[in-house]
């Protein structure tokens, strides 16, 4: 390094002489939160844009509460608490089983809430307004997240979609999801507020809060996806990348470590490396198994705990809900450890039935054998035909929106 | 005088770092669309 011209340009700017004073200092940092505001003009503001929902549920009564990958927050701010119309609003807390796809045809194809929509005006001739909280590979945490913050938007119903290989897995329990992260504001009550120094992040609360009013100040990750998909100009390509498998096969082992919590808290990581992995994984059917298995061999009721607390809020809102456990394909139960881990979830689920079930909280664990016997699975849980399904739901909704019963 | 260029220019370099730093492009994969 040539010093002298180093130091022919730094020193017109004073910076080897400069003496820090404790006004100098909060001039330096008004200073940068001056750039930083300047920064907001100068940056494209990203315009909101819903999750890959909106294609479908376009022109019907069903609207997603997602975000596309990437906006800043990832749920939807428009409204504080869901508009005020004619028909009930329902919360849908659902998992990637409530996106059908048709057997022959590319992509997801229908919706349950959909389904469920088409249902109600046949059965009943109305249509309910269902807003959805559609997370794939969902846990506990992101569970206790979204319901909270379904609650804390006042709907007239949640339903709330159980998936037995995760939401009550305490393995990784940090693995895959991210909404609890950005939807840790959710957490500042009574009950909550440990996890905030816990389970997030002093980065996550930082983009978290900063990028209410700075597009750029989301996770890293998240913007320059955006980037590449929307913007033109300085910034972005103005294509949209397509994700292909190949990209994800060659990502694949590259977790989100960015928050030295995750090392500390992820546990069971390798056992999740091997068998959680991506639809790239040629071999789904003993993935899955294994995944189910995990609901045992974790030895941690971490899951259990966090939505026995998610129940209380539920309970304590006093907000009618219907509760279910999606119905899975029983070829499953022939890996013994996936019977054992599956009844794990039904115990687990069950004994929260008993302490919970009411007049306005429906539990649906077991399904009658002719809505069973109707559903066309195309892997262990997901459907390509809902069957019966839909309106056997629709039935159970209507009752709790007309005030009857939640018992089964 | 100097001393508010000086610190001028420290505040906009924290600035731009920040930026920067918020525009890392390491793309992680978007677990969200990764069915199961």
């Amino acid at each position: 390094m040539n010093v002298p011209v180093l130091k022919r340009i730094i020193n017109p700017l004073g910076l080897l002489d400069y003496q820090a004073s404790w006004l100098g200092l909060l001039h330096i940092f008004l200073w940068t939160v001056f750039f930083l505001l300047l920064a907001r003009l100068v940056f494209p503001e990203l315009p909101m844009v819903l999750n890959f929902e909106r294609r479908l549920t376009k022109d019907t009564s069903v609207s997603p509460m997602f975000l596309l990958w990437g906006q800043p927050g990832w749920l939807r701010k428009d409204f504080e608490t869901f508009p005020k119309s004619e028909q009930a609003n329902i919360a849908w807390v659902g998992e990637s089983s409530v996106n059908l796809r048709e057997k022959g045809k590319k992509g997801i194809s229908d919706l349950m809430s959909l389904a469920a929509t088409r249902t109600f005006n046949e059965k009943y001739g109305y249509a309910p307004n269902i807003y959805t909280y559609t997370v794939h590979s969902r846990k506990a945490l992101d569970l206790h997240t979204l319901v909270k913050d379904a609650i804390a938007r006042n709907p007239d119903m949640l339903v709330i979609t159980i998936n037995p290989f995760w939401d009550y897995n305490s393995s990784s329990i940090f693995y895959r999801n991210q909404v609890f992260k950005v939807g840790a504001k959710r957490w500042w009550n009574a009950q909550d507020w440990p996890k905030q120094f816990l389970m997030a992040a002093p980065t996550d609360h930082f983009y978290n809060a900063a990028g209410q009013y700075i597009p750029l100040m989301m996770a890293p990750a998240q913007y320059s996806r955006s980037l590449h998909k929307y913007s033109k100009g300085w910034f972005g390509s103005g294509e949209v990348k397509k994700y292909n498998a190949l990209t994800r096969k060659k990502n694949r082992h590259k977790e989100n470590y960015r928050h030295a919590f995750d090392l500390w808290f992820r546990d069971n990581e390798e056992k999740m490396t091997e068998t959680g992995e991506d639809t790239a994984d040629k071999k789904p059917h003993n993935r899955q198994s294994k995944v189910m298995a995990l609901n045992v061999s974790s030895h941690s009721h971490v899951a259990k705990d966090l939505i026995g607390e998610m129940f209380e809020t539920l309970e304590a809102s006093g907000i009618p809900a219907l509760i279910y456990l999606d119905p899975i394909a029983e070829i499953l139960f022939k890996y013994p450890d996936s019977r054992a881990g599956y009844q794990y979830v039904k115990n687990a689920l069950t004994a929260h039935q008993s302490k919970y079930q009411s007049e306005k909280i429906g539990f649906i664990i077991d399904f009658p054998s002719e809505v069973y016997e109707s559903l066309s699975f195309r892997d262990y849980i997901h459907l390509s035909d809902a069957g019966m399904l839909p309106e056997f739901l629709t039935d159970k909704m209507h009752g709790l929106l007309m005030g009857h019963t939640g018992a089964e | 005088m100097r001393k508010r260029l000086t610190e001028l220019v420290i505040g906009l370099f924290f600035a731009l770092s920040i930026l920067l730093i918020t525009l890392n492009s390491s793309i992680q994969v978007p677990f969200i669309y990764q069915g199961f």
